[in-house]
């Protein structure tokens, strides 16, 4: 059976990485970062998503999903003071940067634009 | 109890997830993982808590959060690189053989890092002790007429005489059991984990005191000093110093002097509190008077550094002579001291009266060599199947060669491999003993911690591990893969020859040698086990409560009305007090002296049970000779004795009923043998039955109530009693025990080499299994073409299936005839512990052997199987 090997370069690679697309999973924690207000950590984050969107959010996901979004420029982030319920640990409180808020308005706009040629969605609105 | 801030993460965890993180991500990460473990301490629980924590740091385990190592360039790196990268696929490639390898292999391991904790854990008792190395214990071998004794206790004041004789005992202390039922306000608790002490104690051992003075809490009279656990048990929060605990029967009351760490479990002895030797004293035991027959204390010495102890056993016969001298030959007793090593007392002493149930060095050997046999199982495993696929390979090597690799890189490639091999097995292997761990821990009857698999030095037995079983499996493919020369493989599009089939059977052979002798080993030990268990011992064990309330005065006081009282309730037959029970190990062993034939008496030690009128018909024991004690004869109390036939035997008299109106006397007490009973057995089945003793005695010296029940009775019944007993007696709780549940228990160590020793065999086997079924897939594949030719030159498919499956049997019929002598060998040595033993039963062992080959054929079968369904025509086509 033949095998074919697709060898990426570094090029290509970073690219695909870092674009400005949005997961559904990064959108919905940019919002949430966004809804928080400056109160915005790893767990905070985690709870509300487990709260408003009612599904299960692992804290490893959620930490890796935050450092992906600073890598992109769409956060923030400063060290925070340390609290007694942390085991005396600090955390790394995030917030929305203006690219951060442009990019949730152009997926705003993207659906919109969907949105708008499907009668059935169009007519709710 | 613990509160809530105390409980902290597994550290185990916390040190791992340190050990992976990048340096800027472990202060948040942690801070993450623990507040979620907070909350969830909150709502859902300690374990859930604990558990989520430690998925936390493994699910953080990713490459974004791992630290990198710095960067080195250089080809040889690359190489490892593609090294990986090909095994990888390798591994995908063939799913079947990556399954059965790794998870096989990780059995293997698991079972080895878990017999691992125990080992290790069995031989680190008492070494904890920062002068472990000179400390002894005194044991006192002790002659009377015609019996020999040895035990782990010593004279009360040998210890101090040895101080004053010789320079070089440089100190000593001594421990002995102390019975009580101590108060604090409205708690009332039985303690039977105590013991007495002097001061000394706290020099010897290193149980540190956590308040109060260790040199000082012990020096007084009625002086204690409680665990952490006790003194949490008695006091809850409040501070324990100085607090007052009253003993039931002692006017005055006991003071806590210190609260000392809980005794660690890798310790011979075990106790919750500590109460002062003076207290002893002034109770009024002659402590240190020459009182040279009244054995009860634990006696350990200090030696200088280095100094060893067996110049010090040739003066002792002197020391002997000159301080017990004249009191050994009037009592007709003599004594022989001996010097334990404080660090083997748990694993090679099993004298009488030992402070704890000691392990067993035996156990200790016989579960090491499992571990090491179920591992090299996997690793057989492992090394066969890359011997057999080693074929398939042989392009991928041709090519390597020709493009210029050399020998010694090709072998690393191949180590490389299993190493990898290895490495993850391990990495699943840690998480079957986490999940396996529990269950172990029930099964051996105690508390190992995973923890101890990563702590000190045991953090390097692992990598060594991976690298040992990664190199032992991937050698031999390496050398024969290496030297394949590529014209030939390239030549013919493929190398035909079979590599190493004669070691790939002489392993297989090894393999089923081990796995049968473990499977005889297990059918042994459970013949042997269900026999003892159903032994008829002589007594009725059925049905009876055993309720062993210590003795007291109150009751002692009561008891005719607990007897009226209890046997009010129809479901209860009869009640009896005694000193001892069958079940127990509490039969007193006393100086005895008995009429010989001639009219003398002659004196002999003798274990002897006091008891009460309803002793015999309470436990239904036979009468050859006689009658039983009479309640309506008053003098049965001072003057009767009822002994069982090996004392007749023992006093040379041809039959029991010679025995009665013969001149008898024990424990102060002399008179007439009224009847004989039949043997029964009182101590467990490892030892012959003794001579046995039985008299009356007053109701203080009563520690134990049995209580015969109807056939019907239940639960309801035993709370009807508890309600009557509450009534009469409210100082000592209502705890009672089956009596059979007692007996099996006096079993429990060789009831877990059974279980430890069913559920390694089946591992075993199993790993077993699971190797000879790859091997057959491999070969039935190999074969194909070969097969094909048969079925179309008109072979019949159970011929050739029976071909296939045959070269299999052989093996394990070969297998059979090397392991039965191997088994037999081991198994005679296990029994010979044994007074009650099984015969030898080839049955067992030829039962052992069709398991083993009856698996072989199953596996093998499914191949075989598959085989007669073949295509000729699909496999030849290509022709």
């Amino acid at each position: 059976m033949p095998q074919y090997y697709v060898y990426k370069t570094e090029d290509n690679e970073s690219k695909t990485m870092k674009g400005n697309h949005l997961g559904e999973f990064e959108e919905l924690v940019l919002l949430v970062v966004a809804a928080l207000q400056g109160n915005a950590y790893a767990v905070s984050v985690k709870d509300e998503i487990e709260e408003k969107a009612n599904r299960k959010a692992n804290i490893s996901a959620v930490h890796s999903t935050l450092y992906r979004l600073e890598d992109k420029g769409l956060l923030d982030s400063e060290i925070g003071g340390a609290t007694n319920t942390r085991g005396g640990k600090s955390k790394r409180l995030f917030k929305i940067t203006a690219s951060g808020i442009k990019a949730l308005q152009n997926a705003e706009e993207l659906r919109a634009t969907f949105r708008n040629v499907i009668p059935q969605l169009s007519g709710l609105k | 109890m613990n509160s809530r801030n105390e409980i902290s993460p597994p550290k185990w965890a916390a040190k791992f997830l340190r050990l992976y993180c990048k340096k800027e991500f472990i202060e948040e990460i942690e801070g993450d993982i623990h507040e979620i473990f907070e909350v969830n301490l909150e709502d859902k629980g300690v374990a859930y808590a604990k558990r989520k924590f430690t998925w936390d740091v493994f699910r953080f385990l990713r490459w974004s959060n791992i630290k990198r190592l710095k960067k080195v360039q250089s080809n040889s790196f690359d190489m490892f690189k593609n090294y990986i990268k090909i095994a990888f696929r390798g591994l995908k490639r063939s799913k079947l053989y990556s399954v059965i390898n790794i998870s096989g292999l990780a059995v293997g391991m698991a079972v080895f890092m878990l017999i691992f904790l125990y080992v290790t854990n069995e031989l680190s008792y008492d070494k904890y002790h920062s002068k472990s190395g000179q400390i002894h214990r005194i044991a006192s071998h002790l002659t009377v007429p015609g019996s020999y004794f040895e035990f782990a206790i010593a004279p009360p004041n040998l210890g101090d005489r040895m101080v004053s004789d010789f320079p070089e005992v440089l100190n000593r202390t001594r421990l002995a059991r102390f019975d009580g039922t101590l108060s604090y306000g409205d708690k009332v608790f039985a303690e039977k984990d105590a013991m007495y002490s002097d001061p000394e104690f706290f020099e010897f051992f290193d149980i540190p005191m956590l308040s109060g003075d260790a040199a000082t809490a012990l020096s007084e009279p009625f002086s204690l000093v409680l665990t952490e656990k006790a003194a949490n048990k008695y006091f809850g929060s409040e501070n324990a110093l100085g607090k007052l605990i009253k003993v039931d029967g002692i006017e005055q009351p006991f003071s806590v002097r210190g609260v000392m760490a809980n005794v660690p479990q890798n310790t011979h002895f075990d106790f919750n509190m500590l109460v002062s030797m003076e207290t002893r004293k002034s109770q009024g035991f002659m402590s240190d008077t020459g009182q040279w027959f009244f054995l009860d204390y634990y006696t350990y010495l200090l030696f200088p550094v280095g100094y060893n102890p067996s110049e010090l056993q040739s003066k002792m016969p002197d020391f002997v002579e000159r301080n017990i001298g004249d009191a050994q030959r009037s009592a007709n007793q003599t004594y022989e001291f001996e010097f334990q090593k404080l660090t083997d007392i748990h694993l090679k002493s099993h004298l009488d009266v030992e402070a704890k149930e000691n392990g067993d060095i035996q156990s200790v050997k016989i579960f090491s060599i499992i571990a090491v046999f179920i591992l090299v199982i996997a690793c057989v495993n492992f090394m066969n199947l890359s011997i057999s696929r080693s074929t398939r390979r042989a392009k991928e090597i041709g090519l390597r060669k020709v493009v210029g690799a050399v020998k010694r890189q090709l072998i690393t490639q191949f180590l490389t491999e299993s190493v990898l091999i290895s490495f993850l097995s391990f990495v699943l292997a840690f998480f079957l003993v986490l999940w396996a761990l529990p269950s172990f821990n029930t099964l051996i009857g105690q508390d190992l911690m995973v923890e101890n698999l990563i702590q000190g030095t045991f953090i390097a037995v692992w990598p060594a591990l991976i690298l040992f079983i990664g190199f032992l499996a991937g050698f031999y493919p390496a050398i024969v893969l290496s030297g394949f020369k590529p014209i030939n493989i390239l030549k013919s599009g493929g190398a035909s020859r079979q590599g190493g089939s004669l070691l790939k059977r002489v392993l297989v052979v090894f393999q089923l040698v081990i796995s049968t002798i473990l499977i005889i080993g297990t059918l042994v030990i459970n013949r042997q086990l269900t026999s003892l268990q159903n032994q008829n011992l002589g007594f009725e064990k059925e049905q009876m409560l055993i309720f062993n309330h210590g003795g007291d005065g109150s009751i002692a006081a009561n008891m005719e009305t607990i007897r009226s009282e209890f046997i009010r309730n129809p479901q209860v037959k009869s009640i009896s007090f005694t000193r001892s029970t069958p079940a127990g190990d509490n039969a007193g062993n006393w100086y005895t002296e008995y009429e010989v034939a001639d009219g003398e008496m002659q004196n002999a030690s003798m274990y002897g049970f006091l008891v009460d009128h309803e002793f015999a018909r309470t436990y239904g024991l036979e009468f050859l000779a006689g009658r039983d004690f009479n309640r309506s004869l008053v003098t049965d109390m001072d003057d009767a004795f009822v002994v069982n036939e090996s004392t007749t035997i023992k006093m040379g008299l041809q039959s029991p009923e010679e025995a009665i109106g013969k001149t008898f006397a024990q424990f102060g007490k002399k008179g007439k043998i009224i009847g004989v009973i039949k043997d029964f057995n009182y101590m467990t089945l490892h030892s012959a039955i003794e001579p046995l003793v039985i008299q009356l005695t007053d109701p203080q010296y009563l520690g134990v109530m049995s209580i015969k029940l109807e056939a019907g009775a239940d639960l309801a019944t035993i709370e009807s009693l508890e309600e009557i007993w509450e009534g009469v007696i409210t100082a000592i709780p209502f705890e009672v025990t089956f009596l059979d549940q007692a007996l099996d228990n006096r079993y429990a160590a060789e009831m877990r080499t059974k279980r430890l020793f069913s559920s390694f065999s089946s591992l075993a086997i199993f790993i077993a299994a699971l190797g000879l079924f790859a091997l057959s897939t491999l070969s039935a594949e190999q074969q194909k073409r070969s097969i094909s030719i048969r079925k179309v030159l008109g072979a019949p498919g159970q011929e050739i299936a029976l071909k296939f499956s045959m070269a299999f049997l052989r093996l394990s019929v070969l297998a059979l005839m090397i392991s039965i002598p191997i088994a037999y060998l081991a198994s005679e040595s296990w029994l010979s512990n044994f007074n009650y033993r099984i015969d030898f039963d080839p049955v067992l062992f030829i039962l052992g052997g069709l398991i083993t080959a009856t698996i072989t054929l199953l596996t093998v079968s499914f191949q075989s199987f598959k085989i007669t369904r073949i295509n000729p025509a699909q496999n030849l086509r290509s022709e």
